[in-house]
């Protein structure tokens, strides 16, 4: 190995200046994720470097550089049109070549809006002759499909990710196998335990049933008293049951070795505020039509079934000396009356380690793995 | 091939160079005329791994820098070996039309 030259920021002998470094990095997003990971660190002391040792921030010229060689980065990688259609509509598996690509299309923000794209690019037209603004049938119709297009957004967006990156990403067998390839690991799965998700659970229940009472109070409707004491009589039956069946069962959990409790991770966050949105739009809808057709209520009735039992196992989880349960578990004990089952592994991702023997495949791990 | 990316291949004919290396090699080789941004470098780069001519020689951590080491591949050297071969049976003949040219234009 040669002795690198000295560059200027090097003979100063200073460290590189965070503030010029966050401005590369600003930049730098241009790169597509995965260049970034692995060659971003490279990048950026090369661009410190050349812009000297006094440099605080990254001058213009520097910067169109990186932005221009960034998206000339992410054009040269991208599919051809054939293959990204076939992939987008249809989820046509995506050649080898165009793995990496796949990998952060499907890590990415939007995925599951993206993989939905026929759907998505309906909504522009469905702006047009629906006219939503208009506040009638046609604004009705054009909410409801957005809010089927939101679905897969909100309903396992991590087992969305999961599967596409097993279906895409994942080597077949027979593949040469080195070090670094991504393949299929048994890993064990991630929940959120039930104090933080019966937290956030409890708080968009409340949501939904205080929307409700907004088409009502401002489009003076009254609501049946009797509807209202059915539904509040329900819910407090299934409270009931629900400690019944919480103080019974709920030391009867097994043990989860395959299991990674935390709390309530962003993403989820995300889907309660997402679900909150979509409600806030049904009852707009709702209260400013001319044909109102009660949407709003129907989340509110159900609010009104589910909130006293939520607000009951919260209550019980966290006055139980016993270790945090799942979610899952929860919903497992109160709704369908019976013990959780084990957790098994699920399959994800990996780099292979170090060293493979060279002439080495990636074998067949499953029968229900894609053959080649 | 481009003359940013001749002189690019021309820079690790030498020895392995990293980033801030080859940049300041071609500033020298090109006699000042051609000073290669970070993006475009990375984007020759990035094109000449792929096709074989150029691959990483390894890193090293100087003045708390990563350094990335480029190598010229048996294909890369190949290339650089033909493309001056062809520039040089370029100048040769533009040398025979300018000479003729100028012998006419004396006459």
């Amino acid at each position: 190995m040669p002795t690198p030259a000295a560059s200027p920021a090097g003979r100063a002998g200073a460290v590189a200046d965070r503030r010029i470094e966050r401005s590369i990095q600003l930049w730098m997003h241009a790169y597509p994720r995965r260049w970034r990971a692995s060659r971003g660190e490279e990048l950026v002391d090369l661009v410190v470097d050349l812009a000297g040792p006094d440099a605080r921030r990254l001058g213009g010229h520097p910067a169109f550089d990186l932005l221009r060689g960034g998206w000339a980065t992410r054009w040269r990688e991208h599919p051809p049109l054939h293959t990204w259609l076939l992939y987008r509509i249809l989820d046509r598996r995506i050649p080898v070549r165009y793995r990496s690509w796949a990998l952060d299309d499907i890590d990415g923000l939007w995925y599951p809006l993206r993989h939905d794209m026929s759907n998505v690019v309906l909504i522009p037209l469905l702006l047009l002759f629906l006219r939503p603004w208009t506040f009638g049938t046609g604004g009705l119709l054009f909410w409801l499909f957005n809010v089927l297009v939101l679905a897969p957004m909100l309903i396992r967006p991590g087992r969305r990710r999961r599967d596409a990156r097993l279906k895409h990403v994942m080597p077949l067998a027979g593949e040469p196998l080195v070090e670094g390839t991504l393949l299929a690991w048994d890993v064990p799965v991630a929940r959120a335990s039930a104090r933080s998700a019966l937290a956030w659970v409890v708080l968009l229940l409340g949501f939904t049933l205080a929307l409700s009472a907004v088409p009502p109070i401002v489009g003076h409707r009254s609501v049946p008293v009797p509807v209202l004491l059915v539904g509040l009589g329900f819910g407090a039956l299934g409270a009931a049951v629900v400690r019944q069946r919480m103080r019974r069962l709920l030391g009867q959990c097994p043990d989860q070795p395959h299991r990674i409790l935390g709390p309530v991770c962003a993403a989820e966050k995300g889907q309660v505020l997402l679900w909150a949105m979509l409600l806030s739009v049904l009852t707009w809808q709702d209260a400013s039509s001319q044909y109102p057709l009660g949407f709003s209520l129907l989340p509110g009735a159900v609010a009104l079934l589910l909130l006293p039992g939520a607000l009951v196992a919260l209550a019980v989880t966290r006055g139980t000396d016993a270790a945090d349960p799942a979610g899952r578990d929860v919903w497992s004990i109160a709704v369908r009356g019976r013990v959780p089952a084990v957790d098994r592994p699920v399959p994800e991702l990996r780099p292979q380690p170090g060293p493979v023997v060279e002439g080495s495949l990636v074998q067949l791990r499953r029968p229900e793995d894609p053959r080649p | 091939m481009t003359e940013r990316a001749y002189l690019v291949l021309l820079s690790l004919v030498e020895q392995p160079r990293h980033g801030y290396g080859i940049v300041g090699a071609v500033l020298e080789l090109s006699n000042g005329a051609t000073k290669l941004g970070p993006g475009t470098l990375y984007g020759l780069l990035d094109r000449m791994v792929d096709a074989g001519l150029v691959e990483a020689g390894g890193d090293e951590v100087v003045d708390g820098r990563l350094r990335r080491y480029y190598r010229l591949t048996d294909d890369g050297s190949a290339a650089v070996v033909g493309e001056t071969a062809r520039l040089r049976a370029l100048t040769h003949r533009a040398g025979s039309v300018l000479g003729s040219s100028l012998a006419f234009a004396g006459a």
